[in-house]
């Protein structure tokens, strides 16, 4: 085992300026429901906080990064326990922090960008439950209509909630590094949520004036999330996370790399290329920002990284051309990863020692030269047990530490 | 135009998802009095053959493929009038959903779409399945397939769940049973009882192709 000789902070800074640290950083993210079985298993008291228990309040604040997602907000005993180097911050719901209004009569649970949601029970015996998109606002809509849609308002004195008090004092008062997000909800990724998964892919196709409108409406609201929390709090951040998006599936690209080019990407560029003048306005020069996409989405890499994606998560370990090896290989000198650790077979299925291998074999890939901080390859589910998670760190602690020598 | 060209261009339509003018091309076809089975079999089919083959190669993406849907149904709206009372030539029935718990349907319903394509009817049964209505759907419609779909790796063992719901019921056999979805593998297709794994949908059609054959074949000998 090595020795640590930097603190957290200056740990993850040297990592994603792609120059070796002391130890692989360590970062964490999981859903409220596992998160509350992760507590009792450290053996740290119940989050019974009610504004946070979105499980048991239908109403309740909801932190996660996206507006469906039931991402926890991951408490500093936590990341003392599992010695992680992140800790993770998010903008609130824009629609007075609650995120969902709900109404009984029809059980649905409606976002602060107007969506009508779902919740379903996983069902399987894990506990938990996911909420889905019943009804697209905008599926029907006119270039026009878009004028007049009510979109979410980042002045909104809840969107920063606690965060201008919350964030200085985790800088002052602790060791670790901020990763910060304001965006809640994205372009691209918004587009399908307002539109619909098979109406904004026709239009992608077939309509682009309407998705040329629509792009313009949430890159507006995106970088104005983003101007607002930067101006606020983002001279404390060590990296910048965007709304996540995703382009891949588990194979392939969403869309042709031709449409993504034509469609996408121009708002990408401009957002990635305001959020870093906001980031200079605030004299941050040093946070770097991140994107995140789920999927096999190797063949837009490369306009990511000319255009100014910084850091690249999850680092999904699909098997098809965008395997962690390769990104590396293509890319790792000019951007660092966050993620990597594969949620959908060896976290949930896996012994301890098939997580111990691939963590080996992940900082074996992606760590040398710096430029990599381990994280599961996306929010950890709970059919992920606590013998995994504890493997994955354990693992972390065992080859983690420069040189990297497997 | 003769009657060869213009399955030839519609079946060029298809491939390039130009709905209005593969929707016209049809009408016409019907027009000039060519036989419905012969527009859906030399016209539609080929060509969607052609996209889901182009799918499977990453050359075509979802826009792509949804085009050529649409395409392809709305030709099928006006063929399907013509050809109720005569033999229709569906290829096999099958029950397609996602499983209890998951609300995911993209994956499955492209899915859906390319089955349809390839003649098959389809019962997409939609999302977040029980086993009991999944059984009650695969028997109710006389199922040959039962496709099950899941994202999400916490609700994929209700996968599995299903497959014992039959096994229990006694109608295993009945019925082949395929499964797919991002978390979803070969192994674990296998490890719940499943009879195959779908790694993309033009997969899944395949596999479904091939079982209809078998079953054919079997009943011939």
């Amino acid at each position: 085992m090595g020795k640590k000789t930097m603190t957290s902070r200056e740990r993850v800074r040297r990592a994603v300026l792609l120059q070796e640290p002391d130890r692989v950083p360590r970062d964490i993210w999981i859903t409220q429901d596992s998160y509350v079985a992760l507590r009792r298993e450290l053996g740290l008291s119940p989050v019974v906080s009610k504004p946070w228990d979105w499980q048991n309040t239908p109403n309740a604040i909801r932190p996660g990064a996206t507006t469906w997602s039931t991402d926890a907000r991951v408490q500093l005993d936590v990341a003392e326990k599992l010695d992680l180097d992140i800790i993770r911050r998010s903008g609130y719901p824009t629609n007075g922090g609650r995120g969902f209004v709900y109404r009984a009569e029809d059980e649905l649970y409606t976002d602060e960008w107007g969506v009508p949601h779902h919740r379903a029970e996983f069902e399987t015996g894990y506990g938990g439950a996911h909420f889905e998109i019943r009804i697209y606002p905008l599926a029907e809509a006119t270039v026009k209509d878009l004028d007049d849609y009510p979109w979410p308002d980042p002045h909104d004195p809840s969107f920063l909630g606690d965060l201008p008090e919350d964030i200085p004092r985790i800088y002052k008062d602790t060791p670790y590094a901020i990763l910060g997000q304001f965006g809640r909800g994205g372009i691209y990724e918004q587009a399908k949520y307002l539109r619909g998964f098979e109406q904004i892919f026709i239009d992608m196709a077939i309509d682009q004036e309407f998705v040329h409108a629509l792009f313009e409406k949430l890159l507006a609201v995106e970088l104005e999330m983003n101007r607002v929390g930067i101006h606020a709090v983002g001279k404390y951040l060590s990296i910048l996370r965007l709304s996540p998006e995703d382009l891949g599936t588990q194979t392939s690209t969403l869309v042709s790399p031709q449409i993504h080019e034509e469609v996408v990407r121009p708002y990408y560029k401009r957002r990635f290329h305001e959020v870093r003048k906001m980031l200079d306005e605030v004299g941050n020069r040093d946070c770097k920002i991140m994107y995140h996409s789920c999927g096999a989405a190797y063949p837009m890499m490369p306009g990511l990284v000319e255009d100014g994606m910084e850091i690249f998560d999850p680092l999904q370990p699909v098997e098809v051309i965008s395997e962690p090896w390769r990104l590396k290989k293509d890319f790792g000198s000019r951007i660092a990863f966050l993620g990597g650790i594969n949620v959908q077979s060896t976290l949930p299925r896996g012994t301890p020692e098939d997580v111990r291998q691939e963590v080996r074999q992940r900082i074996k890939e992606m760590a040398p030269g710096g430029g990599y901080i381990l994280s599961p390859a996306h929010r950890m589910l709970p059919d992920i047990s606590f013998r995994n998670i504890k493997a994955m760190y354990d693992a972390g602690e065992e080859f983690g530490y420069y040189p990297i020598n497997l | 135009m003769d009657d060869r060209t213009l399955l030839e261009k519609l079946a060029f339509r298809v491939i390039k998802g130009q709905v209005k003018d593969g929707v016209a091309l049809t009408q016409q076809g019907i027009d000039q009095g060519i036989n419905a089975h012969l527009v859906i079999n030399e016209g539609l089919v080929p060509g969607m053959d052609v996209v889901g083959e182009l799918f499977r190669t990453n050359q075509y993406f979802i826009p792509e493929v949804l085009l050529a849907a649409r395409t392809m149904n709305g030709s099928m709206a006006l063929l399907k009038p013509l050809i109720v009372g005569s033999i229709t030539e569906t290829v096999g029935v099958a029950v397609v959903g996602t499983v209890k718990g998951d609300i995911h349907d993209i994956g499955k319903n492209l899915v859906c779409m390319l089955l349809e394509a390839a003649q098959f009817r389809v019962h997409n049964i939609g999302v977040n399945n029980t086993p009991e209505k999944i059984l009650e759907q695969a028997e109710q419609h006389g199922a040959d397939i039962v496709g099950l779909s899941a994202l999400l790796s916490v609700t994929m063992p209700n996968i599995g769940k299903t497959v014992e719901h039959f096994e229990k019921m006694g109608v295993r056999n009945k019925y082949k049973i395929i499964c797919g979805g991002a978390p979803v593998t070969a192994k674990f297709a296998k490890e719940c009882g499943t009879d195959a794994y779908g790694a993309n949908a033009p997969e899944a059609v395949k596999i479904c192709r091939q079982w209809i054959e078998d079953k054919r074949a079997s009943a011939a000998s």
